[in-house]
């Protein structure tokens, strides 16, 4: 059984979760991939502290190298390629179906919904702690909500990463984390992921010269 | 030892196709690498049968019979399709030099990528750890996805980013599920354990059902997203469609397998905690649900390699309805139809890949005359698709026999009839057009005569087995199968 938080653990834990919240905001409200990224880097560097705190109260060293590369990884490494594509696609502003009001408001809408579903999943006699999961939820519902309203495909690959980093959070703070291993193999793999979709948007811009997925209508029925 | 080099074998041949100079050493190299996994696969099936599971690497590597039967498939297809290979691109990019420059770069960066897909493909029957699994599957996305794009058209690109996109979705979904299977065995095992199958067998019954009942949900879609299952199958009509044919007999003949196996190791899982009527119920509904799209999107299908996409929607869809079925019988069906599907429509797509590069176009009306034309390649359609709508004497039509009897014996008949009319529907819906196209008047200007030996070869050597399969299931198969079966707790 893992062990019970502690008090003052579990008070920066909900400030991180909150954290967590704010940069989906962030990320709906934005208007230009700039903010995207910035919201991104500084969503995974708050994982990353997530991951730091419950390993000081586990006292899980494994967690602590965790932390560390995610910072790496996702703030720096991916945020950095990221940069790059976004540069090679000079003047495009990503569009949303929505305005960003109503995207906000969307927004509210899946945090209540997550907050209000996630007790619902945890049957009574578990020890999933409610506020993580649901902020965890939060944010695969909100990554899932980016991806089909927003039509450049930075935008989307920014949504699938903020699901990847709900999950991530999601399985440090309910599970205390996976064998390092295996955390290290997704770490590696978000990381691929990110160079592949990164070359196909740079694939697709030279051979369609937009990354509006709005241009990708062709194949139906 | 035979899973080592199984692994390695397509890994290190990736490695080689950066280097060698020819295309003829890149053919040879993709070919010896499939063969060689091949018998490697046949070998370590040999073993499994013989003594009920393998283990190499430490804990890393695990095969039972569920793990040999998936990878036979993978390692046949695998075979095939790099035979297959050699004789398409040859035509297909006749006009280009592709002894240096472009023309060679693109065949290099292909015959590695077939290399690195087959090699994330081999990984997940024999990984022990569910996170590797994971991570495997997410390779065979990231390892397929500029094979899908290898055209570079406006449409291609367009099913590789639906094709990333959509799966990657689904992965992320499946890693949930498998941070809460990880999670559900915390109470018996402690909150640091491997998290490998081998581990988790022995405590299978008492994993936290709440959980369990949580994660199987989570696996289900999304490693039910790569198998097709609907309605999460959006990216693969377009990616089958647009791919390479050889490419095309992969995906549907076996990445989707791969993911099904996913799902029926977790099924394996969940089922002795959780019972079996809640896994067989999501089953039962995403299977129908997967047979009623496919049927509705066969109807209307103008486009003949889509038409074989949506098949292999349909087909995943009675793979996950015979699990739901279950007992001795509905899973024999089950793991029957996946190697019937996966032998039939790898001998369609390739069939196909051979009608694009005549006709120069995937339109089903613009297709006729075939059997005047390329009688060979026309035989062989016609054959892999009576094999693949389940007519008699094909395998298929004995798997789907046996998941219909399942399903009225256990008392299921609605789901049973509604099944068999779907499929009566598909029958006569998708000869129809193979009818149009096998037969009729030829364009003039169309030259007459099969187009590659060396695709004919593999065609014929996937024929074999597909009729084979039809006549007999022979024995050391049967008892993989049932060895398979019991792995998945059927028998009874």
């Amino acid at each position: 059984m893992p062990s019970p938080v502690p008090t003052s653990a579990a008070q920066i834990l909900q400030v991180l979760g909150a954290v967590l919240l704010l940069t989906v905001f962030w990320m709906l409200a934005a208007r230009r991939l700039h903010d995207y990224l910035t919201a991104y880097a500084t969503q995974s560097v708050t994982v990353a502290l997530i991951a730091a705190v419950v390993g000081t109260f586990t006292g899980s060293v494994d967690l602590y190298v965790v932390a560390v590369l995610t910072v790496l990884v996702k703030a720096v490494a991916i945020v950095g390629i990221l940069h790059v594509v976004a540069g090679r696609l000079p003047g495009q502003r990503p569009r949303s179906v929505l305005n960003m009001p109503t995207s906000l408001l969307i927004g509210v809408a899946l945090v209540i919904l997550a907050f209000l579903t996630s007790p619902a999943v945890v049957a009574p006699g578990t020890f999933l702690n409610e506020p993580p999961l649901a902020v965890s939820l939060s944010l695969v519902l909100i990554g899932l909500f980016l991806m089909s309203s927003r039509r450049h495909m930075l935008s989307q690959i920014i949504g699938l990463l903020t699901i990847e980093n709900g999950l991530f959070s999601g399985a440090v703070a309910i599970a205390y984390g996976m064998p390092l291993i295996v955390e290290f193999g997704i770490l590696f793999d978000v990381l691929v992921a990110v160079i592949v979709l990164g070359l196909l948007v740079t694939l697709i811009q030279r051979n369609i010269v937009s990354a509006d997925t709005a241009e990708l209508r062709e194949l139906r029925g | 030892m035979l899973l080592i080099p199984l692994i390695f074998v397509p890994a290190a041949a990736a490695l080689l196709c950066l280097i060698v100079p020819g295309r003829l050493w890149l053919e040879l190299i993709t070919l010896g690498s499939s063969i060689a996994c091949l018998g490697l696969g046949i070998a370590a099936t040999a073993q499994v049968v013989a003594a009920g599971h393998l283990e190499a690497l430490g804990v890393w590597l695990y095969a039972d019979a569920l793990s040999a039967l998936t990878l036979l498939i993978i390692a046949f297809v695998g075979a095939t399709a790099a035979l297959y290979s050699i004789g398409y691109l040859r035509e297909d990019m006749k006009a280009q030099d592709v002894h240096r420059g472009a023309g060679l770069r693109e065949l290099r960066r292909y015959y590695a990528l077939f290399n690195i897909f087959l090699f994330s493909m081999l990984v997940v029957p024999v990984s022990n750890s569910l996170g590797v699994l994971w991570i495997a599957i997410e390779g065979t996305t990231l390892a397929s996805l500029f094979l899908v794009s290898f055209y570079r058209t406006r449409e291609a690109l367009e099913a590789a980013w639906k094709y990333v996109i959509v799966g990657s979705v689904g992965i992320a979904l499946a890693l949930f599920g498998t941070i809460l299977a990880y999670y559900s065995a915390v109470q018996v095992l402690g909150t640091s354990y491997d998290l490998t199958w081998s581990v988790l067998a022995p405590v299978t019954a008492q994993l936290n059902p709440s959980i369990m009942r949580l994660a199987f949900l989570f696996i289900l879609v999304g490693f039910g997203t790569k198998a097709g299952l609907a309605p999460m199958h959006t990216w693969l009509p377009d990616a089958h469609s647009e791919a390479p044919s050889p490419i095309s007999a992969l995906l549907s003949g076996v990445l989707l397998n791969t993911a099904m196996y996913s799902i029926l190791r977790y099924y394996a899982l969940a089922t002795p905690s959780l019972g079996r009527a809640y896994p067989s119920g999501l089953l039962l509904g995403f299977g129908l649900l997967s047979l009623l799209i496919a049927t509705l999107f066969i109807l209307k299908q103008r486009d003949y390699k889509r038409l074989l996409a949506y098949s292999s929607v349909e087909h995943m869809g009675i793979v996950a309805i015979g699990i739901a079925f279950g007992g001795p019988l509905g899973l024999f069906g089950a793991l029957l139809q996946m190697i019937g599907h996966a032998v039939a429509k790898s001998l369609m797509f390739f069939a196909s890949g051979m009608v694009v590069l005549r006709y120069e176009t995937k339109q089903i009306d613009r297709v006729a005359g075939l059997v005047k034309l390329m009688p060979a390649t026309g035989v062989m359609l016609i054959i892999g698709a009576l094999a693949l709508t389940g007519a008699p004497p094909f395998g298929i039509f004995i798997s789907e026999l046996s998941i219909l009897t399942a399903g009225f014996r256990s008392g299921q008949a609605a789901a049973a009839l509604a099944m068999l009319t779907l499929v009566a529907i598909i029958f006569i819906r998708f000869l129809r057009p193979m009818n149009s196209m096998l037969f009729g008047q030829a364009r003039i200007d169309l030259p007459s005569g099969e187009i590659s030996r060396t695709a004919l070869g593999a065609m014929a050597i996937t024929l074999i087995l597909v009729i084979g399969l039809g006549l007999t299931v022979p024995a050391p198969l049967s008892e993989l199968l049932n060895q398979s079966v019991a792995v998945l707790g059927g028998t009874p």
